[in-house]
């Protein structure tokens, strides 16, 4: 990914800031997007994101999951910066793509509505401290920023738009070393009706 | 060996009394006997996991009135009877299903403790809904009865999933033994098919907590679930399964669990995983006629996933799961094959 900055014009973007709105949906800390990774209940994008920085503590990754809150698994990720995976700048927006790959897959329908309400325009996370993940305003009118968030979630949109992505898509694992959770490799990740639709199948016979 | 059965005895004397069984140490050395030269290590292992896992029917009301107890702490009663009269205790099971069968012991416990009764309550208006089981394995039976008593609706049309999530009226499911892997699909599930605010609001509890989530931390595994084999036998048997769901869940990792808590050492571990795996592929293989697929050794699993079963080890005083291991309870005319716990009707 590059990492210029942009410019946008506020009026002529979708932005979000907050988990509420009409496009709070689209921030990784909105609640009611439920993730399934490894069978394993992972409250939010945010929160596996913040997991996939530490794959070689499993503790830290437990201690991040159980928080099921996203702003406090960033309390907890900052308490432990010291032990982030090494390679996490090279690697860190090719996790987040494939974080918000899964947020897509499992929550389909709503997610995908979501995205293509924004028609075409540009989506950019407004932050007043984030320029890297999201756009600073520089005016009244003014965003600056790389707005790498931003940018991704545009790219996921493309992907819905072109049927790159269907809801029976399946996110394979990163080829990256170490992504591992709890010590596992991460595995496909299946929509929601994959884990589902067969729990009560064991006495149908 | 006498020695052994006996001690096994002791924790297990009244299994099934209520339904006129009893077993005996000539029972338990028989069915030790069936695995020959091994007989006396699976007898003196069985010993040793038996304490832990089995729910007499004493320890069951324990157990209850320490769920009771909670509850009416929880949500703040200065008296079990205003407790009991805003509470119900839900009975969606059939009747030869454990959910009664705890029903009745709560009703003896609230008696010889409290001296009170649910039954006196049921006409009462409730807010609190309590559903107990003994046991979540697969966690099939509580999640789609969770997820149908959810979607209830009352005469005005509200349904429950609403009225907990106005605050009104309170969801808990109270369990003698809960496994981690299948709570993990139960909880998703009705994450998915509610939101997982709602999911959140589901209070669980239990009482002996089996960790079997292989893809979690520093589980302690609490099951039988061998590593993997040489042995053609298991090998074969493996190869032969259809299914495709969770193979990277069938076989215990090497160094896993960290530390041996379950088992009398992680060599009798080994040992006994592998004894009760080959016994049980033997059992399968006297099926005549097509096996069913949700049929492994090591117990009952859905058919799409191919692992061996959940080699379930916990016990009741009223019967066994069938999601424990086949050598425990298989029973089938002309199958050769004396189980240690009959089973009770389970009406499947």
């Amino acid at each position: 990914m590059i990492l210029a900055q942009r410019e946008y014009k506020l009026q002529d973007v979708i932005a979000f800031a907050k988990t509420d709105g009409k496009f709070g949906g689209l921030s990784n800390m909105a609640p009611g997007y439920n993730l399934f990774v490894n069978e394993i209940n992972i409250q939010s994008s945010e929160i596996l994101y913040q997991a996939c920085r530490f794959p070689l503590f499993p503790h830290i990754q437990e201690e991040l999951i159980r928080t099921q809150n996203p702003m406090d698994s960033k309390s907890v990720s900052r308490k432990y910066a010291t032990l982030t995976r090494q390679d996490w700048d090279i690697v860190r927006f090719r996790i987040m793509r494939w974080c918000l790959e899964v947020k897509l897959i499992q929550n389909f329908p709503k997610f995908s509505e979501l995205l293509l309400s924004t028609g075409d325009k540009p989506i950019v996370e407004y932050s007043t401290k984030d320029s890297l993940w999201g756009a600073i305003p520089q005016s009244k009118e003014i965003l600056v920023g790389v707005n790498a968030l931003g940018r991704l979630l545009m790219e996921l949109r493309a992907k819905i738009q072109t049927g790159a992505l269907i809801q029976a898509s399946v996110i394979y694992p990163l080829d990256i070393p170490a992504f591992l959770l709890f010590n596992n490799k991460i595995s496909e990740v299946h929509n929601d009706d994959y884990f589902i639709h067969d729990l009560d199948e064991i006495y149908a016979y | 060996m006498e020695e052994v059965a006996q001690s096994i005895y002791d924790v297990i004397q009244d299994y099934r009394n209520q339904d006129g069984i009893y077993i005996s140490t000539s029972n338990i050395i028989s069915w030790g006997e069936q695995f020959g030269n091994d007989a006396e290590f699976v007898l003196n292992e069985l010993s040793h996991l038996l304490p832990q896992v089995y729910i007499s029917r004493r320890t069951a009301k324990n157990y209850i009135k320490v769920h009771v107890d909670h509850y009416v702490r929880k949500y703040s009663y200065s008296s079990i009877a205003a407790f009991l009269s805003d509470t119900e205790f839900v009975n969606m099971q059939a009747a030869h299903k454990s959910q009664s069968a705890i029903l009745s012991l709560l009703e003896e416990v609230l008696g010889e403790q409290y001296g009170e009764s649910r039954i006196k309550y049921l006409t009462f208006p409730k807010r609190h809904f309590i559903y107990f089981d003994d046991l979540l394995a697969s966690g099939s039976t509580i999640g789609n009865h969770a997820v149908q008593w959810l979607q209830a609706v009352d005469a005005k049309g509200r349904s429950n999933h609403d009225k907990i999530m106005d605050g009104e009226i309170t969801f808990s499911i109270s369990l003698f033994c809960c496994h981690t892997w299948g709570l993990s699909f139960q909880q998703y599930r009705i994450s998915r098919m509610f939101s997982s605010k709602l999911s959140n609001r589901i209070n669980w509890r239990w009482d002996y907590e089996v960790q079997n989530h292989a893809k979690f931390n520093n589980q302690r595994l609490n099951v039988a679930k061998p590593m993997r084999s040489i042995d053609p036998i298991v090998n074969t048997y493996f190869g032969t399964l259809t299914a495709t769901k969770y193979e990277d869940y069938a076989f215990r990792e090497l160094n896993t669990p960290a530390q041996e808590t379950f088992f009398s050492s992680p060599d009798n571990r080994i040992k006994f995983e592998n004894i009760l795996l080959l016994k049980g592929i033997e059992i399968i293989n006297r099926i005549k006629g097509d096996v069913r697929p949700n049929i492994r050794p090591l117990g009952l699993i859905n058919p799409g996933y191919k692992v061996l079963g959940l080699g379930t080890h916990f016990f009741t005083w009223r019967n066994i799961p069938n999601n424990s291991p086949l050598v425990y309870w298989w029973e089938v005319p002309g199958h050769n094959w004396q189980p240690l716990f009959s089973v009770a009707n389970r009406g499947n």
